[in-house]
């Protein structure tokens, strides 16, 4: 039988659809429920493998225990194909035994038996003696006869009842009347009466008539919904004996002549759709399988560093780097979505994906910062504080809390520090020396993160306040900041804006000194720095600066308050801004060019955390995408570091700051902290730190923290001449 | 009875007099005595409260409340006049409890009363030693936020200004201000190194450093004002030279509230601008505002000079002594030396007292010791004091300005200062101003001596016609009195 192959045109750009080969129509198996029939299946392979033994005759009674089986689940329901195959087998096996212990009435009961329900029932005849396939041949000379159908067109499927023609359309039936059915997607049914004999095989010519265009869909996902026109049609399915790998299909065989919305739908997946137009009733079929497309939504992790471990609800997911940036390709829904870096911190966002949503999810790992733990104080007390603690550090912005309170005693214990001496330390110092960077070591060793926070109760039955130390890990400076907090009150509420804080920040300069004399009406310009924008606005010392932008000054703070004011709106649109002065040639406006620039952390500053601004120094010396000039961040390393008391580390920090030879603070300031560092190490290093002062001295117009900070050359001096 | 009702009594006297109290008990009782105490200081019963803190020390020595009580009662005595009584408690505090932040804070008070009671240069040097002891014994790394530390830093560098050792003191405001922890102590460091610096010239630091003073959000109104006037001189003395203009920019005559002057003969401005005056015609002396308001005014028919003082007290010489305005301090001299008639009488850093006798200056320290501190042969017909404890002569004879040092000595000498001179003054910046009676100008000197401003006769449109004397504010406002005129003039 040949296949006839057609070209038809569907709808653009469609599914490409191309008639070929008529494959059987899927007949949807009305299997019994496997527990029924498959438990029945171990027998017949007992039987058979005892038949294939010495013990042979043995089978017999198992067979019959296996067809009695078979008979009493057919009262419920008919058997599958397989069990069938399985009785015919048996008989014929049965047949065998029958034979072999010389019963010969029981071989032709067992054959007759046999070719009345397989006509057809094939056999190898090198397995059986040539007597008892001569007693076979014999039974089914007798009962059975052939009926040969001639079928238009000829992959039309031919059968009696379960009986089935093969491929020459040969149908095997026993003697007598048959009704015979021609049937085939997209044709009509024929039923025909023919008598099945022995003597001769009559033929039967059948022709079909057309009716309907037949599309055979493939799927690579099984149990795909199909629809035309929005009805279900059904689902596809592997096709029995088909190979699991085989795409799975559906054949819609009464279609006209016309247009089709034809879709596929599967949950998890996004819905396929296609037009079909059917210009003749012919048969189609897909050439590629429908590939549904999974329903995801992508979470770009924007800014992910190496290393990062990232769970969504719960689970490991692996980002994707198709899109060159990592994403993760996840199914709509609702997740919590935690990164972790055993460095860099941890990241938290809850994330609603709908499909084929793209979501931007900047990633900023908050450093861990530890809490050790509340000490000193009764359970109530210590309870409150750190649930206080835990609320407030909670919602923290740049850094992400997390309870370690079991590891603190542990800390403290393996440093050999006990709770009182914390406390003394904290209200007003204590001769016993407290060895910070054991405790650091041993916070590292137990509870390893960014930052630890230990609080300490001012008192063991009746604190109202708790002193917060906190320091940053190794090897970053181990003395901690003292943070005192009463219970009362706020409580950690300046703690949380302190670790909120960035040391990183810029302020508007004017590159002048200014300040409020009585004689003046106005705030009063008495130094210009070379190069600012003072200078270039062409302010003169002397000049009162009366106002700015129209607002009458008060004072310096004010003028400075109404310049940071502007820093958003001028800076960065390069603005300058309009100031009215008042020199002794009388009063002109001239136009101040907005400027801002770094602040270097100064050595005590009560606003600061240093602990938390050495962890944050550390960190952006590590991004490679910082916008933070890699000097402004050394030259603020060396500042915490000089507070710290580390000495070897502010001097590297300072050794390795390069600033922009136009910035104003610089070189006298590196000068200048190097001096402070050398002076503190005392001995060898004093004439090192002369030399240092001296040079901090000499650079003109030398400001220290910020381009409007304190002019350096005095302090140098003043330090300078104290080591001569 | 059964045994344990027996055993009660004994029992009690134990818990409340035989056994030692517990740390825990200890703090409570020692708690409620302090409260107790302060309770009794608020209330105005200095006495009762000082018994309570002494019960306090006595019962329960080992406790944090006791350290306090002892540097409380050290200030009680040491208010009360009985130095002796509270330095011993101060020693018993840094020799008892050495580690303690409280023998911090002792050593400082230690340091406090001996700079209050230094008679000299050299008992000022020495109350810096338990002051220097500080950042020694609690450094920043045992101590790391330490108070005391900050307040000794400030304190000695405040006396080191007193000293003229402006270098070193710079340092010590330094290390208050870059070492320490921002304390309350940081606007007085900053305003002592502004000082620091303006000693050394250098202004705009200066200037820079008194601007940080202002900055500040919390300090004593009094340095605020300090700072603001200083501002205001080094503006008027500093910048307006530099940028070629004159020191003052106009003159006028000091309208005094309700009130006439009739032929005013001396004056002298407090640093913060309040004018004494003493008027010849009214017999009175005025205590003046600096905007014209009378404030007091008291009657002084033998009035010879006035004077301020240099920690702000108005003082009125007359032939036998001074009385300071408000008559609440009385001096005489007349018992101490033979003392012809007193001609002006000023007080310096020590609270020692510098007293011309028609044509001889006295001294007289704070035990009224006296030696003559003049050569002979002069005539000094007025005195001034300066910063760092100097004292100016003005010598018409001579026709020079003497320049003494704290123990009497000759530290530099301004001479050709015209033929009449009658009266002298000096501002913050350590100018000097003669006024020439008979130039009816006033001529200004810089600290080396050189003529760096002339004033007169014409002063803004005034034409001075018989100038008295002069004197100089803080701001650096010329001020000249004119007894023809009867007017104050002030240059600003």
């Amino acid at each position: 039988m040949r296949a006839t192959r057609f070209i038809c045109a569907l709808a653009v750009p469609l599914v490409t659809l191309a008639t070929a080969g008529w494959a059987q129509r899927l007949v949807e198996e009305d299997l019994p429920e496997p527990d029924v029939w498959e438990e029945i299946i171990p027998e017949y392979v007992e039987a058979e493998k005892v038949f294939n033994s010495r013990n042979q005759a043995d089978s017999r009674a198992l067979f019959d225990a296996f067809l009695a089986k078979v008979e009493e689940n057919s009262i419920v329901e008919d058997p599958p194909e397989e069990i069938h195959a399985l009785v015919a087998n048996t008989h014929f096996l049965r047949a065998q035994v029958d034979f072999n212990v010389g019963d010969t009435e029981g071989v032709e009961q067992s054959l007759n038996t046999l070719l009345a329900n397989e006509p057809a029932f094939a056999w190898d005849r090198s397995l059986v003696s040539s007597k008892f396939a001569e007693l076979f041949d014999a039974a089914k000379a007798v009962l059975v006869g052939s009926i040969q159908v001639a079928a238009n067109p000829t992959d039309a499927r031919i059968s009696v009842g379960r009986w089935t023609a093969d491929d020459t359309g040969l149908l095997q039936l026993p003697l007598g009347p048959h009704i015979v059915i021609v049937e085939r997607p997209g044709y009509s049914t024929v039923e025909q009466e023919a008598e099945a004999v022995t003597d001769e095989v009559p033929i039967l010519e059948v022709a079909l008539e057309r009716t309907a265009a037949v599309l055979t869909l493939f799927t690579s996902l099984e149990e795909t919904e199909i629809y035309v026109n929005d009805v279900l049609q059904g689902t596809t399915a592997v096709p029995s004996g088909g190979a699991p790998s085989d795409a799975a299909r559906m054949i819609l065989d009464d279609l006209q002549v016309g247009s089709y919305e034809l879709s596929a739908r599967k949950e998890g997946y996004r819905d396929f759709r296609r037009k079909a137009n059917i210009e003749l009733l012919q048969d189609y079929y897909m050439s590629e399988p429908i590939e549904l497309e999974p329903t995801a939504g992508t979470i770009v992790l924007r800014g992910l560093p190496a290393g990062v471990i990232v769970r969504a609800n719960g689970e490991l997911v692996a980002p994707s780097f198709d899109s060159g940036e990592p994403a993760l390709i996840l199914p709509p829904g609702e997740y919590q979505l935690a990164l972790t870096h055993p460095d860099l911190g941890r990241f938290e966002a809850d994330v609603d994906i709908e499909d084929q949503d793209r979501v931007e999810l900047p990633i900023r790992l908050r450093p861990p910062l530890i809490l050790l733990g509340v000490l000193g104080g009764d359970e109530t007390s210590t309870e409150r504080l750190r649930s206080l603690l835990g609320e407030r550090l909670d919602g923290l912005d740049r850094w992400a809390l997390i309870d370690r309170s079991e590891a603190g005693d542990a800390v403290l214990s393996a440093a050999g520090v006990e709770t009182p001496q914390l406390r003394a330390f904290a209200q007003a110092g204590s001769r016993q020396a407290i060895p910070w960077a054991k405790i650091q070591e041993e916070a590292d060793r137990r509870a390893k993160g960014a930052l630890y926070v230990l609080a300490v109760l001012s008192d063991e039955l009746l604190a109202d306040r708790a002193h917060v130390f906190l320091f940053p890990q190794a090897p970053l400076p181990t003395q901690p900041d003292v943070v005192d907090i009463a219970l009362s009150e706020g409580v950690s509420d300046p703690l949380a804006a302190m670790l909120d804080s960035s040391i990183i920040s810029e302020r508007p300069s004017m590159g002048a000194t200014i300040v409020d004399s009585p004689v003046a009406q106005a705030p009063l310009v008495v130094q210009i720095v070379e190069g600012g924008p003072a200078q270039a606005a062409k302010l003169r010392v002397g000049d009162e600066i009366l106002e700015i932008d129209g607002v009458a000054l008060t004072s310096s703070q004010h003028l400075r308050q109404e310049l940071q004011a502007r820093v958003e709106s001028h800076v960065r649109s390069g603005k300058t801004v309009p100031l009215r002065v008042l020199s002794a040639s009388g009063e002109r406006e001239v136009q101040l060019a907005y400027e801002t620039t770094p602040v270097i952390v100064g050595p005590r500053e009560s606003d600061l955390l240093y602990s938390a601004a050495a962890y944050e120094l550390l960190r952006l010396s590590l991004d490679e995408e910082s916008l933070v000039p890699p000097w402004v961040i050394r030259l603020n390393q060396a500042a915490v570091f000089l507070r710290g008391g580390d000495l070897q580390n502010t001097i590297r920090f300072l050794q390795s700051v390069d600033p922009p030879p136009s910035s104003p603070i610089g070189k006298g300031q590196i000068k200048y902290l190097q001096g402070l560092a050398l002076a503190a190490a005392g001995g060898e290093y004093s004439s090192n730190a002369d030399a240092s002062f001296s040079e901090a001295a000499e650079v003109v117009n030398g400001r220290l923290y910020h381009a409007d900070g304190p002019s350096i050359s005095p302090r140098a001096k003043a330090r300078m001449r104290v080591l001569n | 009875m059964s045994l344990l009702r027996r055993f009660a009594p004994w029992a009690l006297g134990c818990a409340l007099f035989l056994c030692p109290a517990l740390p825990a008990q200890q703090d409570g009782a020692a708690e409620r005595l302090f409260v107790d105490a302060q309770r009794q200081e608020r209330e105005g019963k200095p006495e009762e409260a000082r018994q309570a803190y002494e019960l306090l020390v006595e019962r329960y020595p080992d406790t944090l409340q006791a350290e306090t009580a002892l540097l409380l009662l050290s200030d009680a005595y040491w208010q009360g006049g009985e130095g002796d009584r509270a330095r011993k408690l101060l020693d018993k505090l840094t020799q008892d409890y050495p580690d303690s932040p409280n023998a911090a804070a002792a050593w400082v008070k230690q340091g406090q009363f001996q700079i209050e009671t230094a008679a000299n240069p050299e008992e000022l040097e020495a109350a810096r030693t338990p002051l220097r002891r500080v950042p020694v014994l609690f450094g920043p790394v045992e101590y790391p936020t330490l108070e005391a530390r900050v307040e000794a830093r400030v304190r000695s560098g405040e006396a080191l200004l007193l000293l003229g050792q402006s270098d070193l003191a710079a340092l010590a405001f330094l290390e208050a201000i870059e070492d320490e922890s921002p304390s309350s102590w940081l606007p007085r460091a900053l305003y002592g190194f502004a000082h620091s610096l303006f000693r050394g010239g250098d202004w705009a630091p200066a200037a820079e450093s008194l601007q940080e003073v202002l900055n500040q959000e919390a300090m004593e109104e009094g340095l605020r004002q300090n700072a603001s006037t200083d501002l205001g001189f080094i503006h008027r003395h500093w910048l307006r030279p530099a940028l070629g203009q004159d020191r003052w920019a106009r003159a006028r005559a000091i309208s005094v509230s309700g009130l006439t002057l009739k032929r005013p003969l001396h004056v002298d401005v407090s640093r913060d601008g309040r004018i004494l005056i003493h008027d010849g015609g009214l017999g009175e002396v005025l205590l003046v505002s600096s905007d014209g308001e009378l404030l007091e005014r008291a009657a002084q028919p033998r009035a010879k000079d006035v004077a301020w003082s240099y920690d702000g007290v108005g003082f009125v010489a007359t032939e036998s002594g001074v009385v300071s305005i408000g008559a609440s301090e009385r001096q005489s001299f007349t018992g101490s030396a033979a003392l012809q008639g007193i001609v002006s009488a000023q007080r310096g850093a020590f609270n020692e007292w510098f007293v011309l006798d028609k044509k001889v200056l006295w001294g007289f320290d704070r035990h009224q010791a006296s030696r003559t501190l003049s050569a002979a042969g002069g005539d000094i017909v007025d005195i001034t004091a300066g910063d760092a404890s100097e004292v100016l002569l003005l010598d018409r004879k001579k026709e020079e300005v003497t320049v003494l040092g704290a123990g009497g000595e000759t530290v530099r000498r301004i001479s050709s200062i015209g033929r009449r001179p009658k009266a002298l003054a000096v501002d913050v910046g350590g100018n000097v101003y003669i006024l020439d009676q008979a130039q009816k100008t006033v001529e200004v000197r810089d600290r080396a001596g050189n003529k760096i401003a002339s004033i007169g006769p014409n002063v803004g449109g005034i034409e001075l016609r018989d100038p008295e004397d002069i004197s100089v504010d803080g701001q650096g406002r010329l001020y000249i009195v004119d007894s023809r005129l009867a007017q104050v003039i002030v240059l600003e």
